[in-house]
């Protein structure tokens, strides 16, 4: 190992916060999925109580949501290195680079199951109706 | 993943090292002795402590359910009265989760994460101790109430109304809100010391793909703990300030939702269960492979599975509201987020039976391996009547019935307690003179593994014959009393094999320097040759098994051919590395044994307890004396850059002092900032949903409908905010060098702390003047509580804007000397973020809504 004096972020390396947010990409993506169906769908429910016109908007809004998350996935598991340069995530070694790579699309391969899962709903159970 | 397969020894430090430098090590990270052993960081020593306080707690916890099981066997018991029954499930059940498995593995990560890390410790031992002690004197009293008939009788979830003060007068309740809020409070610090510890001082070369498994787990159970805590804590506080004054929170008359409590307590509760169960599996993903000698099928599964289910729980909190009448809709969301969560959950399992299959003749069947199977069999049953809970159609059938006492046994008692057995046996070797004993260990296994399936396997039956859970009794007619009596024999079987571990603890655990070094030749970093100073140098990793592959590391370890063989700054000390790749960085000089953190735990705890029980002025007073504890405690850190850079071998020279993003306690701070914005987001969930619930008393044309200030007040408010955060930026460019002073550095930061009180000030005002009282509706409650929360970081930005004072008077804050200022910098910008925030939510949703 060569005299230096490592007291400066060496910039051979990508940022935290972007390699942790690569590695965290379709848990993520998910998260937002998630809060977005449910939130949306029990305020919208909650307004409509009374009427039932928001049902359809419902309907739409969560096969939009969806649509666009599993887009979302799909193009990480397809260009990985091009969400990497977004987020600034490229890392040194390049043992670890292989290991983020893997990781995040295992991932990401869940976080399709996890997104994909609740929209199988929307055939069989009317948006508003109460689960009693 | 390895590079050093060839064999390679490292010479990092000149050998043979100068005499008498391990003797300075030894001196420096001395045990305290005598009635000063209270006062010791080291965290071989407060992790003992924390573990045997946590392990005291299920002992008792233990007890009482040995007491219920008892008052079960038969049918119409009268052994325990009715009220003290319901104490006891109670206290059994809020003892077991916030006493004994949220402590029991923060201890964990305190007493083996430095050791796996060969770290001499965690970067804030002192903040540990603090925890540590908070809980210690906070559990203990919280546990006595049982004895004084002032335990909570509502249950561990304390479900309102049944825990509102008209149903559960008195103090009982209170001791559960205040003691547990206070208890969680301890956890939140710490995470935050686990978070930046596995982060950020690791040994050079364990990049983030070589991190022990149980690291990765604690790092998951560390985030989780940010994210789930606050939603609870925030429950707490609402139901208290409910019970205290009247604010009616979940009082439905006037616009509050009992629900809304549901909400709040399954978004900690669920995740609880994984916060939980992923640092038991990260356990077993070590002891696994050294039984097997064979490094661990499928490490990155293994990681991605901890991940994924980390974060998966936060989507299931509602599989336990299934019948409380939401959209089925929402119920569907729940269950498709539970069946998805059982996927990575089966990723470990399948990982472990892989790496046990792939070792056929090599697997040691010793008392660790025998409760690893354990845990396997019964996790894996609990696991299954998860997902069959997890169908909403069923879970309707067994709601509130003895399946469910079984299904989440399983999952606790399986998922958690057979690998903390499992711990004990294998790494008591780290910390005791003696081995635990083996023939005794195979009898405490089958005691407890025979035992667990005897009392819980029946208690599907009971359920699914219609028993309901904590009931008191029964009546012989119903037919439910032979199962009872199987599951109270399998108890006290249950109960025998923990006996009988606690006998072998006494017969043979002695903590202390000397015992076998690598008994299991096992392949990471905890099983290097120790000492108080954990290893001598700091290794060079090269792959995640380094014992196994880095030919004699354990040897020129122990010689000091590593990092950082001796005490450059005098002090104590360790490395700091980059968090993904960790290169050195800097030496990050660490304080040694104190009272004052000791005495700001107690302290804490008083006034908790104290406000409990209604006494305010000592109360208060024991507020203020925790707060001066912990301004003293501090007083020292912060020491600036003055014994730097230091030679840590390798060639390489480190500062001593870091400042900015790339500090440990920026890190801290950022975390901190995290647990804040968690509590403030379930706040605004708790706003919104409460709208969603009556609408009627927002603001707006219904006849309820609450008085809203002008936006003036509002703007005000807002503009003092700004200022506050402006004027602390400007503080940042004012600082001067060292030596030299500057006044406008005092005074900037002492406008800008006072103005974010004066926002929050304004900002109550304006609703009072608007006529608007918290009592008068949930609506109006949560107004106040909205400023309550800004308000307390604003007195927290105060405190510390006068403790920077202090430190810039004493010339001890500079432009380069300046982790103090920058904590404070941050908190403060981050405080009027938030209270912005708060403005638009408070005075602009009703404008929008009404």
């Amino acid at each position: 190992m060569n005299e230096r004096t490592t007291t400066q972020h060496v910039d051979d390396s990508g940022s935290t916060l972007g390699t942790i947010a690569f590695l965290l990409l379709g848990p993520i993506v998910w998260a937002f999925h998630f809060g977005a169906l449910y939130g949306v769908q029990s305020v919208a429910c909650a307004v409509a109580s009374s009427g039932g016109a928001a049902r359809p908007w419902i309907i739409a809004f969560i096969l939009v949501a969806t649509i666009i998350a599993l887009a979302v996935l799909g193009a990480s598991l397809a260009r990985p290195r091009n969400f990497e340069a977004l987020l600034h995530a490229r890392t040194w070694p390049e043992h670890q680079l292989a290991f983020q790579r893997r990781a995040m699309r295992v991932l990401v391969i869940l976080s399709v199951f996890a997104v994909a899962a609740p929209a199988t709903a929307l055939p069989i159970i009317d948006a508003c109706a109460v689960g009693t | 993943m390895n590079d050093a397969r060839d064999g390679q020894r490292r010479q990092l430090s000149p050998t043979p090292r100068p005499e008498g430098e391990r003797e300075e090590l030894k001196r420096i990270w001395a045990t305290p002795r005598g009635l000063s052993l209270v006062t010791a960081v080291n965290n071989d020593v407060i992790g003992l402590l924390y573990i045997g306080a946590a392990f005291l707690f299920f002992l008792l916890a233990g007890v009482l359910a040995l007491l219920m099981r008892t008052q079960l066997a038969v049918g119409d018991n009268t052994f325990l009265s009715q009220d003290l029954y319901n104490q006891i499930f109670t206290v059994h059940g809020t003892t077991m989760m916030f006493l004994f498995a949220v402590p029991a593995i923060e201890a964990l990560g305190v007493l083996l994460l430095p050791q796996m890390l060969a770290a001499r410790d965690l970067p804030f031992p002192r903040l540990s101790a603090f925890a540590i002690w908070a809980y210690v004197i906070g559990g203990l009293v919280f546990f006595s109430t049982v004895f004084y008939d002032l335990a909570p009788k509502s249950g561990w979830f304390m479900y309102p109304p049944l825990s509102s003060a008209t149903y559960s007068p008195g103090d009982n309740a209170d001791f559960w809100l205040l003691g547990i809020g206070f208890i969680e409070i301890s956890a939140i610090a710490g995470a935050i010391e686990i978070v930046v510890g596995t982060l950020r001082t690791r040994p050079p070369g364990m990049t983030l793909a070589r991190m022990p498994i149980f690291a990765w787990s604690m790092l998951i159970f560390a985030g989780m703990i940010i994210f789930a805590f606050p939603a609870v804590i925030l429950a707490t506080m609402l139901l208290e300030l409910e019970r205290a004054f009247g604010w009616p929170f979940f009082i439905a008359e006037k616009g509050g939702d009992p629900l809304l409590w549901q909400h709040l307590f399954w978004f900690f509760g669920h995740p609880e269960v994984y916060i939980i169960f992923l640092p038991a599996a990260g356990l077993v993903s070590m002891i696994v492979p050294t039984m097997t000698r064979t490094p661990l099928v499928g490490y990155h599964l293994i990681v991605v599975a901890l991940i994924g289910t980390g974060f998966f729980s936060f989507g299931l909190w509602v599989h336990h509201m299934f019948t409380t009448g939401i959209p089925a809709m929402s119920l569907a969301f729940f269950s498709a987020a539970s069946m998805a969560v059982a996927i990575p959950s089966g990723i470990q399992v399948f990982a472990w039976i892989a790496t046990i299959a792939s070792a056929p003749g090599r697997i040691r069947m010793a008392t660790p391996m025998l409760f690893v199977l354990g845990f396997l069999f019964i996790f894996t049953l609990g696991g299954l009547t998860g997902v069959m809970v997890a169908l909403v159609p069923f879970d309707w059938q067994v709601h509130d019935t003895y399946f469910i006492v079984a299904h989440f046994h399983y999952v606790l008692v399986g998922g958690m307690v057979f690998p903390l057995f499992a711990t004990f046996y294998y790494w008591a070797p780290m910390v005791s003179v003696n081995m635990l004993s083996e023939r005794l260990g195979r009898w405490v296994f089958w005691l407890m593994f025979a035992g667990f399936n005897i009392a819980f396997l029946p208690m599907h039956l009971t359920g699914l014959q219609g028993m309901p859970r904590r009931v008191w009794t029964y009546s012989s007619s119903m037919g439910w009393d032979t199962l009872n009596m199987i599951s109270t024999i399998g108890a006290f079987m249950l109960g025998a094999g923990v006996a009988l571990f606690v006998i072998d603890l006494l017969l043979r655990f002695r903590p202390g320097e000397g015992g076998a070094t690598n008994p299991w030749g096992a392949g990471t970093l905890e099983w290097l040759p120790g000492d108080v100073y954990c290893t001598r140098s700091i290794p060079h990793v090269t792959s995640r098994e380094p014992l196994w592959d880095q030919q004699r590391l354990a040897e020129d370890v122990e010689a000091g051919r590593h990092y950082l063989p001796n005490a450059p700054t005098g002090g104590r000390e360790t490395i700091v590395t980059s968090a993904i790749d960790a290169r050195p960085e800097y030496v990050i000089q660490m304080p040694g044994p104190g009272w004052a953190h000791v005495l700001a735990a107690a302290f804490t705890a008083a006034f908790f307890l104290l406000l409990t029980v209604k006494l305010v002025v000592p109360a208060v007073i024991a507020g203020v004396l925790a707060v001066a504890s912990v301004c003293v405690w501090v007083w020292e850190l912060d020491p600036g850059p003055a014994k730097g850079p230091v030679d840590i071998g390798g060639g390489i020279r480190l500062e001593v002092y870091q400042s900015g993003p790339t500090s440990h306690s920026w890190w801290a701070m950022v975390v901190l900032m995290l647990v804040a914005g968690s509590l403030y987001l379930a706040y605004l969930f708790s706003y919104l949903y409460s709208w969603t619930v009556a609408p009627r008393f927002w603001p707006g044309l219904a006849a309820e409908a609450s008085a809203l200030p002008s936006s003036s007040w509002a703007a005000a408010s807002a503009l003092a905010f700004a200022v506050g955060a402006i004027a602390f930026v400007l503080a940042d460019r004012s600082l001067g060098p060292s030596g030299k002073p500057r006044l406008a550095t005092p005074l900037l930061i002492a406008i800008g702390a006072l103005s974010l009180i004066a926002a929050v000030g304004i900002e109550v005002m304006g609703h009072w003047q608007a006529g608007l009282r918290p009592s008068d509706s949930s609506y109006a409650a949560l107004v106040y509580v909205g400023a309550f929360l800004t308000g307390q970081l604003a007195g927290a930005v105060l405190v510390m804007g006068f403790y920077t004072i202090a430190r810039h008077v004493v010339g001890k804050l500079d432009r380069v000397r300046r982790v103090t200022f920058d904590n404070t910098r941050l908190l403060a910008i981050y405080t009027a973020c938030q209270g912005i925030a708060g403005l638009v939510l408070v005075h602009g949703f009703p404008r929008v809504v009404g």
